[in-house]
């Protein structure tokens, strides 16, 4: 149900949360507020990010974690200079709540003196270790995971000095579990979201980040838009005051850069339209989430291509890829390269008035109005409650994200790219869009269908998934 | 043309579903009642499917580089619990680097896949009579691999 | 009620047949009071093993002592074992008779084959144990495996320990057969993978031995004697492993080697037979773990009978003058009663002892398969890890000959390359100089902290680790 959550309730569900790993008894509510309050202002994500929307400038964070405290510091220490925003990514095992293997991972790490797991073990080292990172560091560091049930971990992290945090009760579902109810990750985000309205009432600001990309493969920008908005709102209704909006680039740069505009247009409007009036919007940008190109020199452009269009796009943050994408864990040279590359690109189109161009506004039409049919079946779902509306939306195939693991996504549509290279929907599944929309998506598909010669089908999407990867946009036939 | 029933499914702990949805598109489309486990299975997961829903051919996928450590003893598991004529196909990111990937497919060969299909962009042509053939042949008590 | 408990525990070997008693203090303190040994007579294998039970029952204080008694007299218990796959049900077949105690003539995996039945008649074993499948499993192999061994003509006892759904219809086919195959069907060795249950198939395979087999081996007279019934020798002394390897304060990490003329045994009991890590790289192990204890049985490694087999790996295991140790090794093969005469001989008789204590545990050992993944280095662990064993109590009549001339355990795998074997680092070497082992395991209900203490009591600790002098 999407209402603040029952202070009694609340209370009693953090004592079980809090007695789940031994370090939850670290968290000192009133300690760590006094901790926040006496953060210098540079360590603080949404002072930082209130400054960008001001000055229309794109701040640049990587990804990184490793297993160990000294490690952790060394690698961000060392991507400082070319960040403006740090992250810390979380391991694998604390994403799915494993703190005992964890712990193994820690302890083998140390002995085999370099990490052996593929994040920061956030809760393992507890409020003390995560202090260490925040009181080393010049910058803000935000928490970023894929955690389905995070409520332990935020509250480490909160209470360790972290000043933003990403994830959502459907963004860190769908895509990066199996069989984790909706129900229950929305609820466990709607605790989430609770402490970090707590944290805002104590005058201490905590950034949210919903995670914009879901699948990261060829995602319509309207699937994305609709759970960032709903995110948004869920999040708002707990206290949150801090809100970064995200989307994952699709690759057509006029579709790319109408998603981007139209993200904070639409959200704000929802966000007004449901009473909430008090809270900071900015949006990021995600670099190609899909499968990349091995050779780094063709990474490299992919990477620089999505610096361009964050930069027209207006984002206030991008997330930046590395040339070792393709290849696993990236070393710390080739995450500073990414970092380095996506500066240059920014910088070379930073200065360019914005775009304007029919087609650009066509695009926002047409997500805008795609948006409001799935938005518009969501609020009759949910009967007054946006969350039910959310789980029940799934249930229906209202939104559905494409190449998901999760059971309780319906899986049904089906992405392909038109002949610009724009995301279109190939199978629409059960999504509830108008017979307009429908028809100019078919017309679309069609027309590259017949330039290529080919019918369009299955085959067509294979090639744009990998298309990328292979050299180019689009997944023509060879 | 009669039903054929085959189990798909993403073995180990990788969450990434893209090449698994493509796979069930593929094989329903070329005619098989496909079951798909989905991602995360594991190796008994896709036996009790397979016998459940009498599967004649498991399409294992990993991706990630875990393929040797995930699929160690897969056939002779099959044998134990009674599929003793199930085809074996394994498909993905097998190992990592780029090794010899015919040397790689050898080594899974030999661990009593029937076909193995190395490396990341395969392209989806042949397999499913590929598949059909295979199925074929081992229900006419061909199958290539002595025991 | 008497202040203390005896013991008499008896072992009828092929040469020697040994009994001893023991001693049970009201405090649990255990002593050896008595040891006999005398020739086992081929013609009539009770003979020496009732009167040394009569000189013990003389020696003893109280009326009642508790008695048991092992054989391996006239090829002790002998087994063929039957699995599907070699990696599953055809090695818990082998360890299960192996624990059990018996000389497993031969083990058998998917389909028997026209040689296999032939084989079976050839060899005449006591026991054929007949498994494969989980419960709900195959049915293929077990059925048409059943129908050809229900063709044999020799007279066997078969115990049935495989898939539970298809025992009706083996018991059918078994039974409408003419053949002279006594059926016993029990649980299935494997009713799920990676839960085996080896218990009852080995508590049957004793049963069978003792209520069924002993007749043929001559040791009813004893039987009556001794009002006793025996058990197979390496079962008894894998009980005792077993009772000494558990509970908070008995070291889990130790093993057993008994070094025959013909053969090797090999005792393990380790409290990890799974790695988790090594040197903090991780370790995955798949499919049905090792057994924490095991035995395994080297039939080409001996000291007589098999020295020039074990002769032959010299080179392998880097062992100066391979030819002086071939020649010496092809003098004494056969016969039993040779000794080393001069020091030289000395040399070669520990060098053999070696290659027997070194290739047994490089063969009963597991080994690390080096993996790449994205997270870098793992291994796959194949096998039982032994790397932790700590001590190691060397048994057999070779303790006599080499005078405590302690072997070396070559730290020598025999896996494939790049792979790393799991055989023991840093062992301490104990000599079980008086041959207890086999006579302390029929001492069942003494505090095992104490029967482990009068074991290392008797045996003496190896001083000398360091080489030969070559």
């Amino acid at each position: 149900m999407n209402t603040g959550l029952d202070t009694q309730k609340f209370t009693e569900e953090r004592k079980t949360v809090l007695q789940s790993w031994p370090t939850g008894s670290e968290v000192d509510l009133e300690e760590a507020f006094a901790f926040h309050q006496s953060l210098p202002k540079k360590k603080v994500c949404s002072i930082r990010l209130q400054e960008a929307l001001d000055q229309q400038v794109v701040l640049l964070q990587p990804r990184a974690g490793v297993a160990l405290v000294d490690e952790h510091i060394r690698l961000l220490s060392f991507l400082q200079e070319e960040s403006d925003l740090l992250p810390t990514t979380i391991d694998a095992y604390t994403r799915q709540n494993k703190y005992a293997d964890a712990q193994k991972g820690i302890e083998r790490s140390e002995q085999a003196q370099r990490s052996l797991l593929n994040g920061f073990p956030a809760v393992n080292h507890g409020v003390h270790g995560c202090r260490s990172i925040i009181e080393a560091l010049d910058k803000p560091v935000e928490i970023r995971h894929g955690t389905p049930d995070a409520r332990l971990l935020t509250e480490i992290a909160l209470a360790g000095g972290f000043t933003s945090y990403e994830g959502g009760g459907i963004s860190y579902n769908i895509p990066y579990a199996k069989n984790v109810p909706l129900e229950k990750s929305i609820r466990d985000w709607q605790y989430v979201d609770h402490l970090v309205g707590i944290y805002e009432a104590h005058g201490c600001s905590i950034n949210r980040e919903p995670f914009g990309p879901l699948s990261g493969t060829l995602v319509p920008p309207c699937v994305s838009h609709t759970v960032a908005i709903i995110e948004g709102l869920l999040a708002l209704e707990q206290g949150v005051k801090s809100l970064t909006l995200g989307y994952g680039q699709a690759g057509n740069l006029v579709q790319d850069i109408a998603a981007m505009r139209v993200l904070k247009k639409l959200a704000d409007g929802y966000f007004r339209q449901m009473g909430y009036t008090d809270y900071q919007l900015s949006t990021v940008f995600h670099q190609w989430m899909g499968g990349f190109p091995e050779s780094e020199a063709q990474a490299f452009a992919v990477i620089s291509w999505g610096g361009v269009v964050a930069s027209l796009s207006g984002a206030t943050k991008v997330i930046v890829k590395t040339p070792h994408e393709a290849l696993g864990i990236p070393t710390k040279e080739a995450n500073r390269d990414g970092l380095l590359a996506t500066r240059q690109s920014i910088q070379m189109v930073a200065d360019l008035s914005p775009l304007d161009t029919l087609r650009i506004s066509e695009e926002e039409e047409l997500i805008t109005s795609e948006v409001t049919c799935l938005m518009r079946s969501v609020i009759e779902l949910g009967a007054g409650d946006l969350a039910a509306g959310a789980v029940r939306a799934f249930e229906a195939g209202v939104i559905d994200v494409p190449f998901a693991p999760a059971v309780c996504n319906a899986g049904k549509v089906l992405p392909v790219r038109d002949n610009d290279g724009a995301v279109r929907l190939f199978d629409t599944g059960s999504m509830p869009l108008s017979s307009d929309i429908l028809a100019y998506h078919r017309d679309k598909i069609a027309h590259r269908a017949k330039q290529e010669k080919r019918e369009a089908s299955f085959q067509m999407v294979i090639d744009d998934i990998y298309a990328i990867s292979k050299g180019r946009l689009v997944g023509r036939p060879t | 043309m009669e039903q054929i029933n085959v189990v798909l499914g993403v073995i180990g702990s990788d969450c990434h579903a893209v090449g698994n949805k493509i796979l069930e598109r593929y094989f329903s489309a070329e005619g098989f009642s496909v079951t798909n486990l989905g991602v995360m299975v594991s190796q008994d997961e896709f036996i009790d499917a397979a016998i459940e829903t009498g599967a004649e051919a498991i399409l294992v996928s990993s991706l990630y580089g875990h393929a040797e450590i995930d699929c160690e003893g897969f056939r002779d598991r099959c044998l134990e619990r009674g599929l003793d004529h199930v085809v074996l196909y394994l498909g993905g990111n097998l190992v990592v680097g780029k090794t010899d990937q015919t040397a790689v497919e050898q080594k899974f060969l030999d661990m009593g896949f029937d076909r193995v299909f190395s490396g990341s962009h395969n392209e989806l042509t042949d397999q499913a009579q590929l598949l059909r053939d295979d199925i074929m042949a081992s229900r006419n008590g061909k199958r290539h691999r002595a025991g | 009620m008497m202040p203390y408990t005896e013991h008499i525990g008896i072992d009828i070997g092929s040469t020697w047949t040994k009994g001893a008693l023991f001693l049970e203090h009201e405090d649990r303190h255990l002593e050896l009071i008595e040891r006999f040994e005398q020739p086992t007579v081929r013609e009539d294998v009770s003979d020496a093993c009732i009167s040394i039970y009569q000189r013990l029952r003389a020696a003893a204080v109280t009326q009642d002592p508790n008695i048991g008694f092992s054989s391996s007299a006239h090829g002790g218990l002998s087994i063929i074992s039957i699995g599907l796959v070699p990696s599953f049900t055809e090695r818990l077949a082998k360890e299960a008779a192996l624990s059990a105690g018996a000389k497993l003539v031969h083990s058998i995996a998917y389909r028997i084959s026209r040689e296999d039945i032939q084989y079976i008649e050839d060899q005449r074993p006591d026991i054929i144990l007949f498994t494969g499948g989980t419960d709900g499993g195959n049915r293929g192999y077990i059925l048409e495996n059943a129908r050809a061994l229900a063709d044999l003509k020799i007279p066997t006892v078969m115990i049935y320990a495989g898939n539970r759904d298809v025992a009706p219809a083996v018991k059918t086919l078994i039974s409408e057969a003419r053949n002279a195959i006594e059926l016993i069907c029990c649980d299935n060795i494997m009713p799920v993978i990676e839960a085996p249950e080896l218990h009852e198939v080995r508590e049957v395979i004793k049963t069978v031995f003792m209520e069924k087999i002993i007749q043929g081996k001559g040791l009813q007279r004893a039987c009556e004697v001794l009002q006793s019934l025996p058990t197979p020798t390496p079962g008894s002394v894998f009980e005792l492993v077993e009772r000494l390897s558990d509970g908070p304060l008995l070291s889990a990490d130790w093993g057993l080697l008994d070094i025959g003329g013909a053969t090797t045994d090999c005792y393990t009991a380790v409290k990890d037979p799974i790695l988790d890590q090594y040197e903090g790289i991780p370790v995955f192990h798949r499919g049905i773990s090792p057994q924490r204890i095991s035995r395994s049985v080297e039939g080409d490694l001996g000291m007589r009978l098999n020295a020039l087999q074990a002769a032959a790996w010299a080179q392998r295991f880097g062992m100066p003058d391979p030819e002086g140790l071939r020649a010496y090794a092809e003098e004494v093969t056969g016969s039993i009663e040779r000794i080393p005469l001069t020091a030289a001989e000395l040399v070669y008789e520990r060098r053999i002892a070696s290659l027997c204590s070194s290739l047994s545990f490089a063969r009963h050992a597991g080994s690390l398969r080096p993996i790449y993944t994205p997270e870098g280095l793992q291994y796959m662990q194949q096998g039982k890890n032994l790397t932790s064993l700590k001590e190691l109590v060397i048994s057999g009549g070779v303790v006599r000959t080499i005078r405590r001339q302690a072997p070396e355990l070559l730290q020598q795998g025999l896996c494939e390359p790049h792979a790393i074997s799991l055989v023991p680092r840093t062992v301490s070497l104990w000599y079980d100089e008086s041959y207890i082992v086999p006579l302390l395991a029929h001492v069942r209900n003494a505090d095992p902290g104490q029967v482990r203490q009068l074991l290392f009591e008797h045996a003496l600790q190896k001083v000398d680790r360091h080489g030969e002098p070559s």
